[in-house]
């Protein structure tokens, strides 16, 4: 194909305009790279600890971002992938000991296949009742583990070593180096996802399923693409939860989960993974800081109150705020009094 | 001259009611082709079949030569038939140029790790696409919205996004239903150059509208539909003198 006319210099591919959107990428690789060396910095178990569980949440909760958020898929099914690869991490790590550098991709691939067979099954339905259907995913799962006896039924497993690269995972820094691993792999793969044409093929199938097949875009494909990397990246959360937890039971499905993450992503704003992962942080810093104080009861409590307030006034989520005209106009005239107001 | 699209007996019941009843239609390539026809003619329910949006009751549909009967919209697009519909189906949250690279998507040649690591490969055909968008969008007028979002466009420049994304698609056969629909005589006008100028081009355009004038004026070829039946086929001029199409529009004053 030739191009005939003189390569567009004006619009897409010419000068932008100054927004927030030019600083977000300076500020991401300072806080990726601060997140790094953050353990070593403090080093202190404690700490290291609640790290590791707020590198898990954020995996877990861009999982939604994927779903809902690009793909439109309204799915309350987190909770089924994510317990699904914490079983699968301790059956294929912790028991068949195979090392978690090739077996957390094991668990994610289980992960995979179950969040396609979800994305099959939903299919033909949308909103409400893929919400339900997908929540149901969740159930069946459990109740199939509960009555497992090689799973340990109602009492799970205990007693499992999960390793990576022949050190023992719940170490809490190690934890969270592998877990901020496999989330900056996710945060790689969803934004390079948004920039390709298979971001711009889950946008038309959220915006106008419709629309999008008239252009030849194969819509089930895509959301099943979706789902099946959601599916995997869940059950890696899952699997690195064992290494947390250390024990595996049937609760690893609950709607509390599912609750929480699902509060995660409306607060942060779907379509924000910065949004998401601020609101990740800081919820799990709170909920951390509930149960200190025993008041963990109110925790839930609070997440619903969270979501209410959000989709009443924000219904972009914080992550909204980013790309708001006024917040965009705020930002500008800030950055113009630094630069000497040329702006 | 090729025949691009040949429908036969193509028929679709909606419960008692047969919207479309036993039609044929033969477009050839490079044409620019009308399809006629007062409201409920069937006119829609029509090309819905053709370009595998509805289900098809009856009848067979070829596309270049291939029997391409009852397969999926998707499917159809991806074999170069590319269409705008009655009421707006556009990515309303989107930009101008997102919606129209989104148009492009059976051009975009690359696959994983591509799509799902964005290496240069990715960088080198996304920006060669946009450019064409651009350019695309140069020629239509509308590259001064291209960074706007489509909700925010007053009606005439919506339809004129959605017929963008359709051609940035670069389709062996282009349909688009009622484009002209509710735009002021100015940009029916321009709409009239506009295909004019792509068929000459070398695009095949089905095009349905109620603005027989315009039809009159550039269309190669005329269909006319009434309750569910090709009632006349054949060049404008003899269309037009066609009794049973006279007929068909009397009293229906709201049509002609
Ligand atoms: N999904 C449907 N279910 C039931 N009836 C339908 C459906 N779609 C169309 N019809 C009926 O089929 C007939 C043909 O409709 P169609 O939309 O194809 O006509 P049209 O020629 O495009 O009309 P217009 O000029 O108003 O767009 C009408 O009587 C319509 O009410
Ligand atoms: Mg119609």
């Amino acid at each position: 194909m030739t191009d005939t006319l003189s390569p567009a210099t004006t619009g897409a591919t010419g000068r932008r305009a100054p927004s927030a959107g030019n600083l977000l990428p300076i500020i991401g690789v300072v806080v990726a790279a601060v997140a790094v060396v953050l353990p070593i910095l403090v080093d202190d178990f404690a700490f290291n600890y609640l790290m590791s569980y707020t590198v898990i949440t954020c995996i877990l909760a861009l999982t939604m971002h994927l779903l809902m958020g690009l793909a439109g898929v309204f799915s309350l099914g987190q909770a089924a992938m994510f317990g699904a690869g914490a079983y699968a991490a301790v059956v294929i790590i912790g028991q068949t000991g195979i090392d978690g550098t090739l077996g957390l991709f094991l668990v994610a691939a289980v992960g995979a296949v179950i969040g396609i067979l979800m994305g099959l099954v939903t299919l033909r339905t949308t909103d409400l009742y893929l919400a339900l259907t997908t929540l149901a995913f969740g159930y069946i799962v459990e109740n199939l583990v509960r009555n497992s006896d090689w799973l340990g039924g109602p009492q799970g497993i205990t007693g499992f070593d999960i390793t990576f690269a022949g050190s023992y995972l719940d170490e809490p820094k190690l934890l969270y180096w592998v877990g901020l691993g496999f989330l900056y792999l996710l945060i790689v793969i969803i934004m390079s996802v948004r920039r390709s044409k298979v971001g711009r093929a889950l946008m038309a199938t959220r915006e106008s399923p419709i629309a999008a097949r008239s252009i030849g875009i194969d819509t089930r494909r895509y959301k099943l693409l979706a789902f099946g990397v959601a599916g995997a990246f869940a059950a890696v959360a899952g699997g690195l939860y064992t290494a947390y937890a250390l024990v595996v039971d049937p609760s690893v499905f609950g709607i509390d989960l599912t609750l929480s993450v699902l509060a995660i992503a409306i607060v942060g704003g779907l379509r924000s993974m910065p949004g998401i992962i601020v609101v990740a942080i800081v919820l799990t810093y709170f909920r951390n800081s509930a149960e200190t104080f025993g008041a963990s009861q109110y925790v839930l409590l609070i997440y619903g109150l969270l979501i209410v307030l959000t989709l009443r006034f924000l219904p972009q989520g914080l992550g909204g705020l980013l790309t708001s005209p006024r917040v965009l106009a705020a930002t500008r005239s800030i950055r113009a009094r630094f630069h000497g107001g040329t702006q | 001259m090729t025949v691009i699209l040949e429908a036969r007996g193509l028929t679709r019941k909606f419960g008692g009611l047969t919207a479309v009843d036993n039609a044929d239609i033969t477009v050839d390539e490079h044409a620019l082709h009308g399809l006629i026809g007062p409201n409920g003619a069937g006119k829609t329910t029509f090309v819905n079949m053709i370009t595998g949006v509805d289900s098809i009751d009856g009848g067979t549909v070829t596309f270049e030569g291939k029997d391409v009967t009852g397969l999926r919209s998707f499917h159809m697009a991806s074999l170069g038939m590319a269409r705008s519909f009655q009421t707006s189906q556009l990515f309303e949250e989107e930009s101008v140029l997102s919606n129209v690279m989104a148009g492009r998507h059976r051009h975009i040649d690359y696959g994983f790790p591509h799509t799902f690591f964005y290496t240069p490969k990715t960088s080198r055909v996304e920006r060669a696409n946009r450019e064409r968008c651009m350019a695309l969008l140069e020629q239509l007028n509308l590259a001064d919205d291209a960074k706007r979002l489509v909700a925010e466009l007053p009606y005439g420049r919506r339809r004129l996004v959605e017929m963008a994304r359709a051609i940035a698609s670069e389709p062996s056969l282009l349909v688009l239903d009622e484009p002209a629909a509710g735009l002021p005589g100015s940009d029916v006008e321009a709409l009239g150059e506009t295909l004019v100028s792509l068929s000459k081009n070398g695009y095949t355009v089905l095009i349905i509208e109620h603005n027989i004038g315009l039809l009159m004026s550039i269309c190669d070829g005329l269909t006319v539909l009434s309750e569910g039946r090709v009632i006349a086929d054949g060049v404008p001029s003899v269309v037009r003198a066609d009794p049973q199409v006279i007929e068909a529009y009397i009293g229906r004053s709201d049509d002609a």
